[in-house]
């Protein structure tokens, strides 16, 4: 399939996703993007690429917090060559179940000022504003 | 004795005769309506053409890596809006929200974006012929986002702001 984009390939009538939130702000990443999950203990330092999304993406004036009593869990990229992970609080929601008509683009100006961005869109779920992240742009960002 | 039964008509009939000697025309002055908004003590205006809807102020959603003067996004009936502080944009420090703070979804061309304000105190419809030029000592920050007019909403000036110029500087 060819898109007006000249985008090919068959687009989903759905997406499954994995959520979890960073300073109230909910977050969603396609689970074909997702090899896995570990927790830090479970992950050797030296073989994985290991970085938080505030990292590579700054939130300012947001203060970040670790909300107590979770332990920080990583999200590992599905990419044979490279091994890198993600490490975010306990995920709220795993393999949640997205139409494709409840996503909507962000608006034109986020788009024009921030092109680059892995935030590719909105998922609009039970009144919840779910911002989609693609993993593999996120990690390719220089931090 | 005078016939007095067409009086009235007679006389209707020589009032519009007069009127129609002194060429007076009952002309419909064009207008434009105008959305009043705070920043601060200062009045700034939209022409109401440019904007769609007037929200009171909610949650903003956040989006990381956007410029400082994006604030963030709202659901607007199941449509994404971006929402811009006109403030930093025009080089002021940022919105302090209150009560009477409100969202201005503002269209121009194909952008659309809401725009958060101290407060919309009215809209208002003025002749074309009320907007004078800004005038000169008008700040360059706010010039730069100035249609070239204002008016006078009670005894105070209200600069007009181009949407198409706001939206233009965050998309240069």
């Amino acid at each position: 399939m060819k898109t007006e984009s000249g985008i090919t390939g068959q687009v989903p009538e759905e997406i499954r996703i994995l959520t979890f939130r960073i300073a109230d702000v909910c977050f969603g990443m396609d689970m074909d993007q997702i090899a896995g999950m570990r927790s830090l203990d479970q992950i050797n330092p030296r073989e994985y690429r290991v970085c938080r999304f505030e990292e590579k993406f700054p939130f300012r004036r947001q203060e970040i917090r670790t909300h107590s009593g979770n332990s920080p869990m990583i999200l590992i990229l599905n990419d044979e060559e490279k091994l890198s992970g993600l490490c975010v609080d306990r995920p709220e929601n795993i393999n949640i179940s997205v139409s494709i008509d409840s996503i909507r683009p962000m608006p034109a100006l986020i788009e024009a000022c921030n092109s680059a961005s892995p935030i590719w869109g909105v998922a609009l779920r039970e009144g919840q504003m779910i911002l989609l992240a693609d993993f593999y742009k996120l990690m390719a960002r220089q931090g | 004795m005078p016939d007095n039964t067409d009086k009235s008509e007679r006389i209707l009939a020589e009032v519009k005769r007069r009127r129609e000697d002194s060429g007076t025309i009952d002309v419909e002055e064009e207008k434009a309506e105008l959305v009043i908004f705070r920043l601060g003590e200062d009045y700034y205006a939209f022409f109401g053409s440019d904007v769609k809807e007037i929200l009171p102020y909610e949650p903003i959603t956040f989006v990381p890596g956007c410029p400082e003067y994006i604030i963030g996004i709202i659901n607007v009936r199941g449509d994404i809006e971006s929402v811009i502080d006109i403030h930093l944009l025009m080089g002021l420090s940022a919105t302090e929200v209150t009560k009477k703070s409100r969202i201005i979804i503002s269209s121009k061309g194909t952008v659309r974006s809401g725009i958060l304000v101290d407060s919309v105190e009215d809209v208002i419809s003025v002749p074309l012929s009320c907007l004078k030029r800004p005038i000169s000592t008008l700040d360059r920050s706010v010039k730069d986002f100035s249609l070239g007019g204002e008016t006078i909403y009670q005894n105070r000036y209200v600069t007009i702001l181009d949407t198409g110029k706001l939206f233009g500087k965050i998309q240069s």
